[in-house]
């Protein structure tokens, strides 16, 4: 299994893996241009928070500045980077659930407060107000039920729907059978789906919630 | 349908959404789903769920400004570069020196080294003039200034005359003329003799 070579988009060349290597600051711009937003939907998708989100993508990228020389080209280079930043997830998460709830409660209302705000730019300005308020019930909606899987079925779930791997990619990733990754992600949408069952089949029915 | 039944068909809905069926797989499936609306709605569904959490996420990296996140990064990376920089330049030194050191621990470089100090020493020696001595001369010097008259009291020696090439001086302090010093040719080592005194006296 080591020996596959995921074909996830965007997979660095063993040049730019080179001169990250040599520590070279563009090309350490150009890995940040190409990853930041990807790692940053896949950690929200875990942590469903923009502060702790955004300090997990500076985390990710400072690592590889630090470990890359410990980067042998066993796996590909976009996995490599993704266990990173799931590592660093899990971690937050594990820190969270071992603070005080009071403390993790205030997170949570602060992030409702200030980060779940409806978007006002790119594709939400055309929707319609309701369509926008319904996107933004079922964004939260989804994170929610998000938060119920365990960190093992949510990691597949967010490299299947978000990053679009491969059974075989999230595999060799998770040092998994592909048997395996199959059931989690089956078991992780069965899940959400439960979960928002009635907002998707008020969909279906053209129902809308909200104001 | 029975539970087991229901749940093999699920997971193959799930795994035919990925497109990880294999090509006979998927068409079997196709079979099952173009007669069962349910299933199709299952994978309308399905595939909605997916399409709206990628969609959610993705919208929230767009909301996000990175500028910050990336002038921390490119700190640590353009402090660490400035240092390795600084530990190239004195790997150069050290190695340079190192090299040298290696080079003149060999015998040969060794001998040529102390031979080149001797000899620098020698030189600079020569050429530094003693201090307050006006007219410093070697054997085999010639000088010639103008210099005010007169040497001062150096007497002959009993039975010795101007010309005399027996005259032996220990010192001579020069004040005017031209004077020649030489060794004598059968004995190099012999004191400094002085042998002509033109447009002066030796005494």
């Amino acid at each position: 299994m080591s020996d596959m070579k995921p074909s996830q988009e965007n997979q660095p060349g063993a040049d730019l893996v080179s001169k990250l290597k040599a520590g070279d600051p563009k090309a350490y711009q150009e890995l940040m241009t190409t990853y930041e937003r990807r790692i940053y939907s896949f950690a929200y998708g875990f942590v469903h928070d923009s502060d702790e989100a955004m300090d997990i993508v500076q985390e990710t990228f400072l690592r590889v500045f630090r470990k890359v020389e410990t980067f042998k080209g066993d796996s590909a280079f976009t996995t490599w980077l993704y266990r990173i930043a799931r590592n660093l997830c899990i971690d937050k998460i594990r820190r969270k659930k071992r603070a005080p709830m009071g403390e993790f409660d205030d997170q949570r209302k602060h992030e409702v407060q200030t980060h779940d705000k409806p978007a006002l730019v790119g594709s939400m300005d055309a929707y319609s107000p309701v369509e926008s308020t319904l996107r933004k019930e079922l964004g939260q909606e989804l994170m929610g039920a998000l938060d119920t899987l365990g960190e093992r079925h949510k990691e597949v779930l967010l490299l299947r729907e978000l990053e679009g791997w491969s059974y075989a990619e999230i595999a060799e990733s998770m040092d998994l059978p592909i048997g395996t990754v199959m059931s989690r992600i089956y078991h992780a949408r069965k899940k959400v789906q439960h979960i928002l069952g009635h907002y998707l089949n008020d969909r279906s029915k053209g129902v809308t919630h909200g104001t | 349908m029975g539970h087991e039944k229901q749940e093999e068909l699920e997971i193959m809905l799930s795994t035919y959404l990925d497109g990880e069926l294999a090509p006979e797989q998927a068409s079997k499936f196709e079979m099952e789903l173009e007669g069962n609306p349910e299933l199709q709605e299952r994978l309308h569904q399905m595939s909605e769920l997916g399409a709206q959490l990628k969609g959610h996420l993705n919208q929230k990296a767009e909301e996000q400004d990175f500028s910050a996140m990336r002038a921390r990064v490119m700190s640590e990376v353009t402090s660490h570069q400035s240092a390795q920089d600084m530990n190239v330049q004195d790997s150069w030194f050290e190695r340079s020196l190192e090299s040298l050191r290696q080079l003149f621990q060999q015998p040969v470089m060794s001998f040529a080294l102390g031979a080149s100090v001797v000899l620098g020493a020698w030189f600079i020696l020569q050429s530094v003039p003693a201090a307050n001595d006006p007219m410093s001369l070697a054997t085999g010097d010639r000088v010639s200034a103008e210099l005010p008259l007169r040497t001062q009291n150096v007497p002959l020696e009993e039975g010795a005359n101007e010309e005399s090439p027996d005259v032996i001086l220990d010192e001579i302090q020069a004040t005017s003329g031209t004077l020649e010093v030489r060794t004598r040719i059968d004995d190099p080592g012999a004191p400094t003799v002085l042998w002509f005194v033109a447009d002066g006296d030796a005494r």
